[in-house]
C-alpha cells in the first residue's frame, strides 16, 4: 500500500470510530498508536510510549494554553463581561437592535482578554440575554447574536487555537496574534452591519432602549479601564519585547486573578470552581494533543503528507482552488467537531500541502495567512447547524428559546462571516499588514 | 448499589483533589514568572539601587514551568475523565437514546481503559530507567532530576485508568442497569 491508501484507510477507521461516540482524543490515540506499531512495529512504539506524554507535555509554549483558560475565568469571575456589556450598551443600545450590536461589542472586549469562545459565549449569556429579553428582543436575534460574538472570543488575540496552530506549524505566536486583530475586528464590525440589516428587514425582533447621556455612556467606557489595562500589558508586553507570550499569559492570569480578588470576587469556593474548570477544559485539550502526536507520527511514517502535497501539486490546479476546497472540508468538518480537535487533526495533513502551493509569498507569509482564513473557518463551524456548539451553550441559558430560532438567528452572522471569508482570500494584504508593520 | 456510589464519590473526591493539586502547581507558576519577569524589569532599569539590586529573573524558570506544566495536565487528566469532559462527535448519533448512548459509551470508556493501562505501565517502565540511569538525567540549568517530573505524572495515568474503569462500570450501569443516563 502507498502512504496515501495508508493515511486514507486511517481517516476512514478513524471516523467510524468517531461516530461510534468514542471521545475524539481516545479515537486519535487508538489510530495513531495502531497506525504506528502497522508501520514501524512494536518495540518502537511501546518506547516511544515510556516519555511520550512527559515529553509533549513539559513544554514550554503549551503552557499557555491553561494559564489562558485560567485568565478566561478569573475574568468572568471578576464581572469583567457585565462591565464591557454595559459600556457598549450604553453607547450603542438606542438603536435599533443596539443591545444586540451591544452584545458584539461586549464579546469583542472579552475576547481581548480570552482565548476561548465558549467561554465567551457561556459568559456574555448572562450578562446579555437578560437586558435583550427585556427588551422584547426576539430569542432569534438575542440567542444568535450570542453565538456569533462568542466566536469572537477566538478570532481576537489571544487565542487557544492560534496558539495550537502555531505549535503544530513551528510559527511565530506573537506575528499570528497581531495578524488576526484585523479580521478579528472585521469580524465584529460584520456582525454589527449584520445585526443593522437584519432588524431593517424584521423590525418584529427587536425594539428600541432608552438613550444614555453622554455622560453616563463616558461613566460606563471609563469603568471598563481594568479590561484594557490587562490587554495592553499582555498583548503590549508581546510587542514590545518585553515578555514572551508564555510570560505573557502568565502575567494576563496574574493580573485578572488579583482583579477578581480586589473587586472581593473570588472566595475559596468561586476560585476552586475556576480551578476545576480550567483543569476539566486542558484535560479535554491535552488528550487530543497526545492523540495528535502519534496521529503525527503515524502520518510521518505513512509518507501521506507529502505524497497528498505531491499528488495535488501534479493535479496542476491553481493553488488558491486547492486552498479554497482545504477551507470548505474545515467548514464541513467544522459542523461535526469542535476547532481544537479539527485543527490539531487537518493541519498536520494540510499544512504540507499549502506549503507546497505557490502564493508569491515567502513561506511565513503563507502560513500566516492559512492559518488565519483556517481560524477564521473553524470558527464559522462553532455557529453552524447541525452541531455548532456556541448554540448549544446559548441554548442552556434559554431554554424557552427552541434550537431552531437560534438557528434562524445565526443566519445574518453566517452570511457575514462568508463574506469576509472571501475578502480576506482576496486580499491576503489584510491579515498580512499588520505583520509587514509589526516586524 | 450502595458500593457503586461510595466508589463514585470517593473517586469523585480524589480526582478533585488532585485536578486542585495541579491547579496549585499552575498558580506557583504563574507567580514565579510574574516574580522573574517584574526582576528582569527591574534588574534592567533599577540593578544599582542599593534595595532592590538582589531581584533579577529567576534562574532556569522555564525549566519550573516546562516541569510545573506537564505534572499539572497530567494531574487533569482523571478529573476530565471523572466528569465526562472529554469532548466527541455527536453528530452521527444525536438522536440516539440515553440508553444507547450510554451503551456505546461501554465500549468507548473500555478502550479508553485499555489505553490508559497500555501508558500506565510504560510510564512506570520509563520512570524507572530514569531513576536507575547511569548518567544522571536532568534539566539543563537547575540540574532538577526529570524523575521529579515523570514520577507524579506516572502516578495520575495510573489514577487515569483507575477512573477510566470505573467509568466503564458507570456506563453498564446506565445502559443496563439501574443508573440513570447523563447526557453529556
Amino acid at each position: 500500500m502507498s502512504g496515501l491508501e495508508v493515511g486514507i484507510l486511517f481517516t476512514f477507521i478513524l471516523f467510524g470510530l468517531l461516530a461510534l461516540r468514542i471521545p475524539i482524543g481516545v479515537a486519535m490515540l487508538t489510530v495513531g498508536l495502531a497506525g504506528y506499531v502497522a508501520l514501524a512495529g512494536w518495540s518502537p512504539a511501546l518506547n516511544y510510549l515510556k516519555s511520550a506524554g512527559y515529553d509533549k507535555y513539559s513544554n514550554y509554549t503549551f503552557s499557555i494554553v491553561p494559564l489562558f483558560l485560567l485568565m478566561g475565568e478569573f475574568a468572568t469571575n471578576a464581572g469583567l463581561s457585565r462591565l464591557l456589556f454595559r459600556s457598549a450598551n450604553s453607547w450603542l443600545g438606542h438603536r435599533r437592535g443596539g443591545i444586540a450590536m451591544a452584545t458584539i461589542g461586549g464579546s469583542a472586549g472579552f475576547g481581548a482578554i480570552a482565548g476561548s469562545s465558549l467561554a465567551t459565549a457561556a459568559t456574555m449569556a448572562q450578562v446579555a440575554l437578560p437586558e435583550m429579553r427585556r427588551h422584547g428582543y426576539s430569542g432569534a436575534l438575542a440567542t444568535g447574536s450570542i453565538a456569533a460574538g462568542g466566536t469572537l472570543g477566538i478570532l481576537i488575540p489571544p487565542s487557544i487555537v492560534l496558539v495550537i496552530y502555531a505549535i503544530l506549524t513551528e510559527q511565530n505566536i506573537a506575528k499570528l496574534f497581531a495578524a488576526a486583530f484585523i479580521p478579528g475586528l472585521m469580524a465584529a464590525l460584520g456582525y454589527m452591519i449584520a445585526i443593522a440589516i437584519f432588524v431593517r428587514r424584521n423590525p418584529g425582533d427587536s425594539s428600541v432602549r432608552r438613550r444614555a447621556s453622554y455622560r453616563e455612556r463616558w461613566r460606563d467606557l471609563l469603568q471598563v479601564w481594568p479590561v484594557v489595562a490587562i490587554f495592553i500589558v499582555v498583548i503590549g508586553g508581546i510587542y514590545a519585547g518585553l515578555f514572551t507570550p508564555t510570560e505573557a499569559a502568565a502575567v494576563g492570569a496574574f493580573s485578572t486573578g488579583l482583579l477578581a480578588l480586589l473587586k472581593g470576587r473570588l472566595n475559596w469556593r468561586i476560585a476552586t470552581r475556576s480551578l476545576l474548570n480550567t483543569a476539566q477544559t486542558t484535560g479535554m485539550i491535552f488528550l487530543i494533543v497526545l492523540g495528535a502526536d502519534l496521529i503525527n507520527i503515524f502520518l510521518a511514517l505513512s509518507r501521506m503528507p507529502q505524497e497528498l502535497a505531491q499528488a495535488i501539486s501534479n493535479t496542476n490546479l491553481a493553488p488558491l482552488l486547492v486552498l479554497v476546497a482545504i477551507l470548505v472540508i474545515h467548514l464541513l468538518l467544522g459542523m461535526i467537531m469542535d476547532s481544537l480537535s479539527m485543527i490539531l487533526l487537518t493541519i498536520p495533513i494540510f499544512f504540507p500541502v499549502v506549503m507546497s502551493l505557490d502564493f508569491g509569498f515567502t513561506p511565513d507569509e503563507t502560513a500566516i495567512w492559512f492559518g488565519i482564513l483556517t481560524l477564521v473557518v473553524v470558527e464559522v463551524g462553532l455557529i453552524t447547524p447541525p452541531v455548532g456548539l456556541n448554540v448549544y451553550i446559548i441554548n442552556s441559558y434559554a431554554r424557552d428559546v427552541p434550537m431552531l430560532e437560534t438557528f434562524r438567528g445565526v443566519t445574518p452572522f453566517l452570511i457575514s462571516d462568508m463574506i469576509r471569508i472571501a475578502i480576506l482570500l482576496a486580499f491576503p494584504s489584510i491579515t498580512l499588514a499588520a505583520v509587514w508593520w509589526f516586524f | 448499589m450502595r458500593l457503586f456510589r461510595t466508589v463514585e464519590r470517593a473517586l469523585l473526591v480524589i480526582t478533585q483533589a488532585i485536578a486542585l493539586l495541579g491547579g496549585a502547581v499552575l498558580i506557583t507558576l504563574t507567580l514565579i514568572t510574574v516574580y522573574s519577569v517584574v526582576g528582569r524589569a527591574v534588574s534592567r532599569n533599577f540593578g544599582d539601587w542599593p534595595l532592590l539590586s538582589w531581584w533579577g529573573p529567576l534562574r532556569g524558570d522555564f525549566e519550573l514551568i516546562e516541569m510545573g506544566t506537564a505534572i499539572a495536565i497530567f494531574a487533569f487528566l482523571p478529573y476530565t475523565q471523572m466528569v465526562r469532559g472529554n469532548v466527541l462527535v455527536d453528530f452521527f448519533t444525536a438522536r440516539a437514546s440515553p440508553r444507547a448512548k450510554a451503551g456505546l459509551a461501554i465500549p468507548a470508556n473500555l478502550l479508553f481503559s485499555a489505553l490508559a493501562i497500555l501508558i500506565s505501565w510504560r510510564m512506570i517502565i520509563g520512570t524507572f530507567e530514569q531513576l536507575t540511569s547511569s548518567f544522571n538525567q536532568t534539566t539543563m540549568l537547575l540540574r532538577l532530576p526529570l524523575w521529579w517530573g515523570y514520577m507524579p505524572a506516572t502516578f495520575f495515568i495510573c489514577l487515569l485508568a483507575l477512573v477510566c474503569f470505573f467509568t466503564v462500570w458507570r456506563s453498564s450501569r446506565e445502559a443496563f442497569g439501574d443508573g440513570e443516563p447523563v447526557s453529556s
